[in-house]
C-alpha cells in the first residue's frame, strides 16, 4: 500500500496518544533526575526504568463558578484530593490536563501555596487576586484544549500535590469548568544500564521557573 | 456533535417548568428554540438557566441560583422561532426552565441543544 487515509478519528486518537509512553513501540524508558532522590524518593531517584504494563484511563471534573473568583483542585490523594496519584511505589502516572472551551485559565501549584512559573522579579507570581497577574502563567482552555490536551503531569506514590487554580474570568457571570484528564497508568521495572533513549522526568523543583 | 433534541407543554396549573438537565460534565449551546402560543392571550416567557454552584474561594456556602437567559413576548397564536445555528443563542450550564407571566396552557417550546 503506498498510502493509507487516515480517517478523522484515528487522526483525533493520534493527536494526544502520540503524546504518552507506553510499552514498546511506544516510548517505553524513563528517568528520574537525581533531584528526586535528595527530595526523598530514593527509589526511583537517578534510576532507568522500563514500561512493562500501561493503560490510560479517561477522567474529568467539573465545577460552576461565579466570575472572578476561583477553586482549587488538588490531584492528590490526600483527604481534600480528587485522588488521582498511584498508591504503590513501582508505579507512575502520566496525566494529560485539557480543559473544554469557556471564560476561565489555569495556573499550576505545586505544592498547593507555590506557582510552578512565574519571572525573575520580585513578586512576579501568579495572584488571581491581582487585575494583572491572575494573568500570569496562566493556561487557557486553547492553550491544552479538551481533545487535544497538551499538558503533562507525572505523579508517584507521595510526590506533592499537583494543584489547579481555576480562575473564572470577571464579567462573565458564571462558568462551567470543566477538566479532562487521560491518565496514562505505568507499571515501571528498574534498568540495570542506561538505555539508548529515554525520556528525563524532573522533580518539580527543576522546573519552577522564578529565576 | 452531540444534540439534544426536545419539546416541552408548559403546563397549565404552573408558572415555570423545567425543560432539561444538562449532564453534569458537558454545557449546552441553543441552537433552536421554537415556542407555539395558543394559550388565548399574549405571554412573556423568561427561560433560565437554574444551578448550585460549587464551593469556591469566594463562596463557602453556595445558593440555588437562576440566571435568565433570554426573555420573549409572544402574541396569542403565534409562533416564534429563534435559529442558532451559526451563532448560539446562549449557554446553559444545568437546569433549563422555562416560566411564563400567567399559568398557561397551550403553550408548547421546542429547542434543540448541543452538548459540548
Amino acid at each position: 500500500m503506498a498510502y493509507e487515509i487516515i480517517t478523522g478519528l484515528t487522526l483525533e486518537r493520534a493527536q494526544w496518544k502520540h503524546r504518552i509512553h507506553g510499552i514498546k513501540p511506544l516510548p517505553n524508558n524513563l528517568k528520574f533526575s537525581e533531584v528526586w532522590k535528595d527530595k526523598g524518593f530514593s527509589w526511583c531517584g537517578g534510576k532507568f526504568f522500563e514500561i512493562t504494563r500501561s493503560v490510560v484511563v479517561p477522567y474529568s471534573l467539573s465545577y460552576i463558578l461565579p466570575n472572578n473568583d476561583y477553586k482549587d483542585i488538588d490531584l492528590s490523594n490526600a483527604t481534600s484530593g480528587v485522588k488521582l496519584y498511584p498508591e504503590t511505589e513501582g508505579r507512575v502516572y502520566e496525566m494529560l490536563v485539557g480543559f473544554k472551551p469557556g471564560n476561565y485559565h489555569c495556573i499550576l501549584y505545586i505544592p498547593s501555596t507555590r506557582p510552578l512559573l512565574g519571572l525573575g522579579y520580585s513578586n512576579m507570581v501568579p495572584d488571581v487576586t491581582d487585575a494583572d497577574k491572575r494573568y500570569l502563567a496562566a493556561i487557557k482552555p486553547e492553550d491544552s484544549p479538551a481533545e487535544d490536551p497538551t499538558v503533562k503531569l507525572w505523579a508517584i506514590k507521595e510526590y506533592d500535590a499537583w494543584n489547579l487554580r481555576l480562575f473564572v474570568l470577571d464579567g462573565v457571570g458564571y462558568e462551567k469548568v470543566v477538566v479532562e484528564l487521560k491518565i496514562a497508568k505505568h507499571d515501571i521495572k528498574e534498568l540495570p544500564e542506561p538505555p539508548e533513549n529515554f525520556t528525563l522526568i524532573k522533580h518539580h523543583a527543576e522546573l519552577e521557573s522564578t529565576w | 456533535m452531540k444534540l439534544i433534541s426536545g419539546t416541552t407543554a408548559l403546563s397549565g396549573a404552573a408558572v415555570d417548568n423545567d425543560i432539561l438537565t444538562l449532564p453534569k460534565r458537558f454545557i449546552g449551546k441553543v441552537r433552536r428554540l421554537q415556542v407555539r402560543n395558543d394559550s388565548g392571550a399574549q405571554r412573556i416567557l423568561n427561560f433560565f438557566d437554574r444551578f448550585t454552584p460549587d464551593v469556591s474561594a469566594g463562596v463557602a456556602a453556595p445558593a440555588v441560583t437562576n440566571v435568565e437567559r433570554w426573555r420573549m413576548i409572544i402574541a396569542n397564536a403565534s409562533t416564534i422561532t429563534l435559529d442558532g445555528t451559526e451563532y448560539p443563542l446562549f449557554k446553559l450550564l444545568n437546569l433549563f426552565r422555562v416560566t411564563s407571566d400567567a399559568a398557561s396552557a397551550a403553550i408548547i417550546v421546542s429547542y434543540t441543544i448541543e452538548l459540548n
